[in-house]
């Protein structure tokens, strides 16, 4: 199946900034599906939903559900690899002998439902999940530096881990911010009369802050060099 | 395309695993580091010693990082919100200060139970306290949550994982991580261009052809 499969984090990102719009046309353009899985639907409709905070931001998702621009795809599989995942990444690393509790189950429902529908990739928001799939290394060097301690690593764990999630390809709403700028998405932002500032630039540069200050783990240079690049 | 399930999870699955043995008593590094923030705590508060009591909550991090208990999770958003407190009414409860001793006493004394008691006493009273307080002191409570979170994520525990274990939402804690610098120190490996022209691919744009 051609298909993105979306963590909580951009679907989160792209509703506080009212960019949740841009998936019905890039959904248009990539020809495929985009799926979500229950625990995400749980955290982007059901949970905001029962509460006073972000129940107006979970009524703007649920559009996406009801014309299928987002569908929930499910099977006791995925949900059996998902805990799998969870269980053998969450025994990987000991921090003063106690296993660290990296990810959450519903991260390893994104992964694992990416893999059975073998999707082209995740969107993924959130660091360390991402981090995990791109560069465990890395990430267990930033865990010895941040919690100041020696990480213990289970090397048979942590080679399974990483055949499971090798081959992943992860992209953040960052990303999809860009592509729907080349695209030209963004056209109906543009006022001709508006002189006063380059307003391509501010569109973009509005676009990525936007998403960077609502969560998406992305840095302040990457969002530079993406500028230089898309205005060269 | 991914890669497709691995023999190992099929053997896994077919052995049928068990996971969640949940913790009855305190990891000792945890109480030991619980009762050294509690020390400082209790010595600031009562000196009305405003001076670094906001970074109290911080030290420990680390294990409610690591552990993930509820124990080290609630005295880093309690010790936070009473720094919220003395910063704005430049006062603190005697009693807050007591029930503080108390808990860090039972705690030397391995009295788990009555400690985690008094902690949830002295929660609930700091929220009583005052009516016209009331909907501050929520609100403090609920930054604290979200502060002590974006630390914990910050200490490389994803964000689903994060917000569960301060039962806070994930929309307050992307909004919040957002506006810190958490996320602009973390090296990457794959490059903004390889991540550009892979999208690219999926969305079949060979080349930027279309500004705004």
């Amino acid at each position: 199946m051609k298909a993105l499969v979306f963590d909580s984090g951009p679907i989160i990102s792209l509703t506080i900034n009212n960019l949740l719009w841009i998936l019905d046309p890039l959904k248009k353009k990539f020809n495929g599906e985009f799926i979500i899985t229950p625990s995400v639907y749980g955290e982007v409709i059901t949970q905001p939903l029962s509460t006073k905070k972000y129940k107006l931001e979970a009524l703007q998702v649920l559009p996406y559900f009801n014309n299928n621009t987002l569908d929930i795809y499910f099977n006791k599989s995925i949900q059996d690899y998902a805990q799998y995942l969870l269980d053998l990444i969450n025994s990987c690393f000991k921090a003063f002998g106690n296993n660290i509790q990296l990810v959450h189950f519903a991260e390893m429902e994104v992964i694992s439902c990416a893999k059975f529908v073998k999707a082209e990739a995740i969107v993924i928001d959130e660091r360390t999940t991402r981090k995990l799939i791109e560069d465990p290394e890395g990430h267990v060097r930033y865990l010895e530096r941040k919690l100041g301690t020696k990480i213990t690593i289970d090397m048979e764990k942590f080679q399974q881990m990483k055949e499971e999630l090798k081959n992943l390809r992860v992209i953040r709403s960052i990303e999809l911010a860009v592509i729907s700028f080349e695209l030209g998405l963004y056209k109906e932002f543009t006022d001709a009369k508006f002189k006063q500032v380059d307003l391509n630039k501010a569109i973009l540069e509005g676009v990525l802050w936007g998403i960077k200050l609502n969560g998406c783990s992305v840095r302040e240079d990457e969002i530079n060099e993406i500028i230089n690049l898309e205005l060269k | 395309m991914f890669s497709t399930i691995s023999e190992e999870f099929i053997k896994m699955k077919n052995n049928k695993n068990c996971m969640g043995d949940e913790k009855q008593i305190i990891e000792e590094k945890v109480r030991c580091d619980i009762i050294v923030v509690l020390d400082k705590l209790i010595i600031k508060l009562q000196r009305k010693d405003i001076n670094d009591l906001g970074n109290i909550s911080n030290e420990i991090i680390h294990c409610a990082s690591v552990f993930q208990d509820v124990h080290s999770v609630s005295i880093a958003v309690v010790a936070y919100a009473l720094y919220k407190i003395v910063e704005r009414e430049d006062n603190i409860d005697p009693q807050f200060i007591t029930r503080l001793i108390k808990a860090r006493n039972y705690l030397q004394k391995y009295k788990i139970e009555r400690f985690n008691k008094e902690i949830n006493q002295l929660t609930k009273e700091i929220t009583k306290k005052d009516r016209q307080l009331n909907l501050y002191i929520k609100h403090v409570f609920n930054e604290a949550e979200i502060k002590k979170g974006s630390k914990i994520y910050d200490h490389g525990i994803s964000l689903a994982q994060t917000a569960k274990l301060l039962n806070i939402s994930q929309w307050e804690l992307m909004k919040y991580i957002g506006k810190t610098k958490v996320i602009d120190f973390l090296p990457e490996k794959i490059d903004v261009k390889q991540r550009l022209q892979f999208t690219r691919l999926l969305f079949r744009q060979s080349t930027v052809n279309n500004k705004v």
